[in-house]
């Protein structure tokens, strides 16, 4: 692959996962400053790796892979202040960020889900918020998709044992089975 | 509950959708992150620097095919990195990327150090740094391999084209333009530069998400192959407007004036000081250069994190 053809698909690829990285990364990020990082450093990483990585319907839920680390990084006190993330925490729209921010939910179900691990949280939030199925979980931990069925069952009935008795059941479904 | 339904139920603790997260950093800071990491070398990670908070502006894209290219434009044109419209000023421990304003990329760096930190720069020197780029480093300092002196100063005219097609008062970001508008406004600019017998294409950046309105306002200029490429993003409906497009509407009236470059000067600081918009504060950074050879100044407004606010024009 010339460089001007890396170049053009990596643009493309970017485009197409900018946003979705970015609502990855702000669920889960809450100071601005970090989620510039995590972003910078995540597509980053693609671009490193751009020859080497999954291409197809298996690059999203790589890059999903590839942020929860960076996030993993910093939560274990690897901070950094990159050149990248300055080129976007310069930009950031401080009325956009705190109007999301300002948003909690405090229901039931909400306390249930802040009460668990936060592995469990990660697996859950990245079927719920991402819209992973199982084969694209397994991507994204780089692990089987058995092993995946598994810890989303233990997941789930964590979260069913947190709630209320009266609360939602998680006892399976159609394309995001949970049990 | 359905393990569908109790989805929708965990769906909705999500504290912000993808749109709201990729509007935080605007549209300004995804095309200068792109710009940002395809700079970057490939295969590996880049070593860290010391970087001071600076604001960078959507830079020339062409650094990626200009650095392909490198060989054969250099036999041709000359150096790449005269065409590129952003310099890198490695001063110290301070590494910053500007905008490029005046030409000369050594004049620019010691504008923005001095600005910066209130001191003058040390003698500086311009080298084309080999990888499509303009590099100015201290003169006491050796320069690394690859390195060569850069002879020539910028593309004076390319860098004009360039803040005038990013521009808030009068360009692509003035307005929420279309394809044939934006067409047709890039033409006008490439002929007002002098730029002849260049290609103008449209293109989408992406899938425009639901709930986002199309804009024209991103252009890709590349000398190489003499074609400006315009590119459709999504932009989020509904926001407020900003500071730095309040400031483009009271200078829209300025600009379409004829002024010298000092009244020019004192009616941007008068818009910007009526808004609140402090220039020793740095809610905005204002370069001036003496063109003589203007009868009137020009002004652009771009942003990159601040607002950049450049004006050229006589000195009377």
């Amino acid at each position: 692959m010339t460089d001007a053809a890396r170049h053009e698909r990596f643009e493309a690829a970017y485009r197409e996962l900018y946003a979705p990285i970015c609502g990855y990364t702000l669920r889960r990020v809450r100071e601005p400053e970090d989620a510039a990082e995590v972003i910078a450093e995540t597509f980053a990483t693609l671009w490193r790796r751009f020859d080497r990585c999954p291409q197809g319907d298996e690059l999203r839920p790589w890059l999903f892979g590839v942020a929860r680390r960076v996030i993993a990084n910093q939560r274990r006190g690897e901070r950094r202040r990159s050149a990248l993330g300055e080129r976007l925490i310069e930009n950031l729209d401080r009325d956009v960020f705190e109007t999301a921010d300002s948003a909690q939910e405090s229901s039931s179900l909400a306390r249930a889900f802040a009460s668990l691990s936060e592995s469990d949280r990660e697996l859950l939030s990245l079927v719920a918020w991402e819209g992973l199925t199982r084969e694209e979980l397994a991507v994204a931990f780089g692990t089987s998709r058995a092993v995946v069925r598994l810890r989303l069952h233990r997941a789930s009935k964590r979260l069913h044992a947190a709630l209320p008795p009266t609360q939602v059941r998680f006892t399976g479904g159609q394309e995001h089975e949970w049990t | 509950m359905s393990g569908r339904s109790s989805i929708d139920s965990l769906r909705r603790l999500a504290p912000i959708s993808d749109v709201a997260a990729a509007a935080v950093f605007g549209t300004a800071g995804r095309e200068e992150l792109l710009d940002g990491v395809t700079r970057q070398p490939i295969g590996r990670a880049r070593p860290r620097s010391v970087t001071r908070r600076r604001s960078l502006v959507l830079a020339l894209a062409v650094v990626a095919a200009a650095a392909t290219a490198a060989g054969a434009w250099a036999v041709l044109h000359g150096s790449p990195a005269r065409e590129t419209t952003s310099v890198q000023c490695l001063i110290g421990n301070s590494d910053a990327v500007i905008p490029s304003t005046s030409g000369n990329p050594v004049r620019d760096c010691a504008v923005d150090y001095k600005r910066e930190f209130g001191t003058a720069a040390p003698r500086l020197v311009a080298y084309d740094n080999g990888l499509g780029g303009v590099t100015v480093l201290p003169r006491a300092l050796k320069p690394p391999a690859g390195y060569k002196r850069l002879v020539a100063g910028q593309d004076v005219d390319l860098i004009q084209l360039e803040n005038s097609l990013d521009d808030y008062i009068s360009g692509l970001n003035s307005g929420c333009l279309n394809a044939e508008a934006a067409t047709s406004l890039a033409k006008s600019k490439l002929a007002q530069f002098g730029f002849t017998g260049w290609t103008v294409g449209v293109r989408s950046s992406g899938p425009i998400t639901s709930g986002a309105r199309t804009c024209v306002n991103v252009d890709v200029v590349d000398p190489t192959t003499q074609s400006l490429t315009l590119l459709a993003v999504g932009v989020p409906a509904g926001l407020p407007e900003t500071t730095s497009q309040r400031l483009a509407g009271r200078l829209r009236p300025v600009a379409r004036s004829c002024e010298s470059l000092p009244d020019a000067v004192a009616s941007v600081r008068a818009a910007a000081g009526d808004l609140g918009l402090s220039e020793s504060a740095r809610g905005y950074d204002l370069n001036t250069v003496t063109d003589n050879s203007m009868r009137c100044a020009s002004i652009y407004e771009t942003v990159g994190g601040t607002i950049f606010l450049a004006v050229r024009g006589p000195s009377h």
